[in-house]
């Protein structure tokens, strides 16, 4: 379960939110709206521990892990996309080849393409940034603006992939600008002004 | 099928490393065999510091920027602390190979190390040359977290230069061996080697 607590965070003078509370429980599906530049990955940032909050906290339960795709997921160019999973899985020492190749054929990628991941279109790219958020089973998933260079089938897959990860009981917020047709959410926010409000 | 596994270093990169080293140790060693002293043949030439170490820089800099891509993606799995220990590790590495090839190779060739001045100093500025390269290898490794990897760069790149032709070529080489003074030279009409 992930417990958002008070969050506050601002760059010098610039406020970007102020006392962000929200819980996600496991198997529930969360959306956070807002418009460009409303902090919506700078969120993603601080629930993550990629940046450090100015008040509040963040809690998740004991053996949790938390997944996430955050602005444009960057790789590493000259690699495959499989030798990139690899890597960042290998990085948790969670290789499952099996369901990463799933998931890959499932977004209709390629596992044996070995075409170097800077050869992708901005959709690939973004497929496979998902893949990656996912893969090692992460039971908490953040995806900021995830259906960004999507085509409509791809978008399809990926509203599949939310279903079967909310049935699997896993956490998952969404955070885009935009509402994606065909979800349904158990809560929805909206980031305005610097705060957190029920949609 | 074969899944390859991304070392954070391939050995290819290592291999540009002993090049790097083995081309300016022999061009030294050939192009300076009529005096045959360590400090005069390593590291008062220019081409070492010219073209061989700031390569190895850029070539340091090129590894590190390969995984400040993946900062956010690394950073979420709480591996960034672990990603600058294995660069740091690379730096240390990749410098202390060079320095074992370029030094081994006038070691190897059978001659007095240090013909003209004491052995003492002349130990301290090849290790000193060392350890500069190590230090700002480290730098660069700050270009994972560091915003503008572009300034790190040029900074490890004018201190390699700063170090060369300010710091040994002001004070070191002298103190080492009065030959490096031009005054000496002029006295002594030594105009060059």
């Amino acid at each position: 379960m992930l417990k958002v607590n008070q969050l506050s965070k601002k760059f010098k003078e610039n406020v970007i939110f102020s006392q962000v509370s929200f819980a996600v429980e496991p198997g529930q599906l969360v959306h956070i709206s807002g418009e460009n530049g409303s902090g919506k990955s700078t969120l993603f940032k601080v629930i993550t521990g990629l940046l450090a909050p100015d008040a509040g906290s963040t809690t998740i339960d004991s053996g949790d892990v938390i997944g996430a795709l955050i602005e444009n997921p960057g790789f590493l160019e000259y690699e495959t996309a499989m030798t990139n999973l690899k890597f960042l899985a290998d990085l948790s020492h969670d290789f499952n080849r099996t369901r990463i190749m799933e998931l890959m054929q499932q977004f209709e990628l390629d596992p044996n393409n070995r075409q170097a991941v800077s050869k992708y279109s901005v959709g690939m790219r973004q497929k496979l940034g998902i893949i990656q958020a996912v893969m090692e089973n992460q039971n908490i998933v953040l995806l900021d603006e995830p259906t960004r260079g999507l085509d409509s089938d791809s978008v399809a897959q990926f509203i599949v992939l939310l279903h079967n990860l909310v049935q699997a009981n896993k956490s998952v917020v969404v955070a885009s600008h935009d509402h994606v047709e065909g979800l349904n959410y158990d809560h929805a926010f909206v980031l305005k002004d610097g705060y957190l409000q029920d949609e | 099928m074969k899944i390859s596994t991304k070392s954070i270093v391939p050995p290819w990169q290592y291999a540009v490393v002993l090049a790097l080293a083995a081309f300016v140790g022999i061009w030294s060693l050939l192009t300076n065999s009529e005096h045959l002293d360590i400090i005069a043949t390593l590291i008062s030439r220019h081409l070492s510091v010219l073209i061989s170490q700031s390569l190895l820089l850029v070539l340091i800099m090129w590894q590190v920027l390969t995984y400040k891509s993946m900062t956010i993606l690394i950073g979420v799995r709480h591996k960034s602390s672990w990603m600058q220990r294995k660069l740091f590790w690379l730096v240390l590495t990749e410098v202390s190979l060079y320095f074992a090839v370029y030094y081994s190779l006038f070691i190897f060739s059978g001659v007095n190390f240090f013909s003209d001045g004491t052995a003492s100093m002349g130990s301290i500025i090849l290790v000193l040359r060392y350890l500069v390269m190590l230090g700002l290898g480290v730098l660069l490794v700050g270009s994972y977290r560091f915003q503008r990897p572009g300034v790190l760069m040029l900074a490890a790149l004018l201190l390699n230069f700063f170090d060369h032709y300010w710091l040994e070529g002001q004070y070191l080489l002298i103190m080492y061996s009065p030959i490096y003074d031009p005054l000496y030279r002029a006295i002594h009409h030594i105009y060059r080697g």
